[in-house]
């Protein structure tokens, strides 16, 4: 075993050149199928970081999963707000009155809730805050659980999710500095001081980086801005956040769509329709995880193919002067073991300097990727099938090899 | 170990006869010169006696094992245990030094002793030095050195002073000659030089097929 593994050594070491290619090439290649993978997961992640518990959400006419994904995901620019009589109306079921004499009784909806983002925090990392009611605590689809404190009660106050709370290391009764988010055309920044009311337990949602407030807390600073939206002024919102009765789905789009300058959606609809554009359905998904990782794997084979078969000679003279099929076996397993070793140490090294980068390019608006958030266990799977892929090479080129007849190898020399 | 040939019989590409050996003994210690012009089988003679080729047909025996009858696995074992060979093409290992090229083919003993032998040849600077890059008369004497190493009982040498002067040649085969151990030597050449130092001179001519003569 010595012997092999000196030959191995010693074959890397002296031709370093080439193996010095043949580890970059796979370390790249590895790497590249740990990016794709990875894109895979955060899009998916982003998919899973969406509250589905909410069956309708009805906001400014935009595509749907705009609106999806501003509503429910935190994603996008700010949105454009609606009138806050429409959520008047809806709220206390009061029929609608349309100019041309049509009447609708929106009785369909269970729960309706409103959401208004309006601030955001002042560091480097943009987390945003939203406003609404009581009915956001009260009347939500999953309950809420705090860690530390309450909901806000009065103006001024501010419950944060758990990983708000972590990236601007906020504990109960703290003032978070934030400023006002507000429509290009409004210049002026408003700064806003919030009391930490409470700290939200880790929904692993999106409302784990969001901060919440009352809506009076928002109404105060749109009060100073008569002119924010040019139809309403200051009286405005962003999302309706809707549980709806039995078959209500039909008489909410009827309504809101079809009679009203908003749009409503369907929750599950547009998830659909995200999962489909995404591609990331489940069977698509590891479909296309199945096919990155292979092609990482040619890549492997194909570069350590044109390696061994440059040993054919070598192999043959050992063969020749007595050196066992076990022994050359054992050399190149430790040949591709190495190579495949070496190989995955780079594509991490890669993937330490480079992911965070390219991340934040691809996903400004989301959380900047950290180190911390480097997570081993999805890297692994990519280098256990280099690895695979490295030794399964190595097992084909002892398979060819050991096919060839030694004094055919020797006279090629 | 005796070398005992009986009928052996070797083609070329599995048709034509290259040549047909009826007998042949060479007993156990003895030096033998193969002599004959290029090209007419000596090499594959080599490869017959060593188990790297099979026969058309006959028999190879060494003391009583047959090459014909063992496994391929005992085959490489008796070329491990018993054989040393100094190819034609001198075959040493490009990326290796001349001292690796020696010793990692028998690592029961050290690499000091590898160098000790390579320094017996004349090479004792250039231990170090990667084989690929020496003149191919170093190349030479490492590859007899590489087959002198572990002592076997069995040396095969196929035109080893091909690339060397005279005096080089004579010292190359003295230490063939001479190994301080019982040997049975066989030296494949067409070098005239090296006649008068062989108790054997086997004309190789004698047993060419006609086809192949002409």
């Amino acid at each position: 075993m010595k012997k092999s593994f000196l030959l191995a050594w010693l074959h890397i070491r002296r031709k370093w050149g080439s193996a010095l290619i043949a580890v970059i090439a796979i370390a790249l290649s590895a790497f590249c199928g740990n990016l794709l993978y990875k894109l895979n997961l955060i899009s998916q992640s982003r998919l899973q970081k969406l509250d589905l518990s909410y069956e309708a959400v009805v906001g400014a006419k935009a595509g749907g999963i705009e609106i999806l994904m501003n509503s429910l995901g935190g994603e996008g620019p700010l949105p454009d707000y609606v009138p806050w009589k429409l959520f008047q109306s809806l709220k206390v079921r009061q029929p609608v009155h349309f100019e041309d004499g049509v009447n609708a009784d929106p009785q369909f909806i269970e729960t309706i809730t409103p959401i208004v983002f309006f601030a955001q925090t002042i560091s480097e990392k943009k987390n945003r805050i939203l406003a609404t009611d009581s009915s956001f605590w009260s009347h939500s689809p999953k309950p809420w659980h705090f860690k530390e404190g309450q909901a806000p009660q009065l103006e001024g106050e501010i419950a944060v999710g758990s990983q708000f709370a972590i990236d601007h290391n906020l504990r109960l009764g703290d003032t978070l500095k934030s400023e006002s988010w507000l429509p290009e055309n409004v210049k002026t920044k408003i700064e806003i001081n919030l009391r930490v009311s409470g700290i939200l337990a880790p929904t692993e949602l999106f409302w784990d980086s969001i901060g919440i407030t009352d809506l009076s807390t928002a109404q105060k600073i749109f009060a100073q801005q008569p002119r924010l939206a040019e139809s309403w002024g200051p009286d405005v919102l962003h999302y309706f956040l809707i549980q709806l009765k039995p078959h209500g789905w039909q008489s909410l789009q009827t309504l809101i769509n079809q009679r009203t300058v908003t749009q409503a959606i369907r929750v599950e609809d547009e998830t659909q329709k995200l999962k489909s554009l995404l591609g990331t359905s489940e069977e698509i998904g590891w479909g296309f995880e199945f096919l990155i990782l292979l092609l990482a794997g040619l890549s492997v084979g194909v570069t350590l193919a044109f390696r061994f078969r440059s040993l054919e000679s070598q192999v043959a003279i050992l063969r020749a002067l007595g050196t066992s099929r076990f022994e050359v076996r054992a050399w190149l397993l430790f040949e591709g073991l190495l190579i495949g070793g070496f190989s995955i140490l780079l594509s991490a090294l890669f993937e330490a300097l480079l992911f965070p980068i390219l991340w934040s390019h691809l996903h400004e608006s989301l959380p900047a990727f950290g180190l911390q958030q480097f997570v081993l266990s999805e890297s692994a799977l990519v280098w256990l099938m280099t690895a695979f892929m490295t030794l399964g090479m190595s097992g084909i080129a002892i398979i060819w090899l050991e096919r060839k007849p030694i004094l055919n190898s020797l006279r090629e020399i | 170990m005796q070398l005992s040939l009986h009928n052996l019989k070797a083609t070329v590409d599995g048709k034509n006869l290259l040549f047909e050996i009826p007998r042949l003994e060479l007993s156990e210690n003895s030096k033998t010169l193969i002599f004959g012009p290029s090209g007419s089988g000596k090499s594959t003679f080599l490869h017959l006696i060593s188990g790297l080729l099979q026969p058309q047909s006959g028999e190879v025996k060494w003391d009583d094992l047959s090459l014909q009858k063992i496994s391929e696995k005992n085959l490489t074992l008796f070329r491990r245990e018993n054989l040393g060979f100094v190819f034609q093409r001198l075959n040493l290992i490009n990326h290796l030094t001349s001292s690796e090229n020696i010793w990692l083919f028998d690592q029961t003993k050290t690499q000091q002793e590898a160098d000790k032998a390579l320094a017996q040849l004349g090479l004792g600077e250039k231990t170090q030095q990667l084989s690929s890059t020496l003149s191919l008369g170093e190349q030479q004497r490492v590859a007899v050195a590489r087959a002198q190493f572990k002592k076997p009982k069995i040396i095969l040498a196929d035109e080893p002073t091909s690339s060397l002067d005279e005096e080089n040649a004579t010292q190359l085969i003295k230490t063939l000659i001479n190994p301080g151990h019982k040997q049975t030597l066989v030296v494949v050449s067409h070098d005239l030089r090296l006649k008068p130092l062989f108790d054997k001179v086997i004309d190789f001519r004698d047993w060419q097929s006609q086809g192949a003569k002409t």
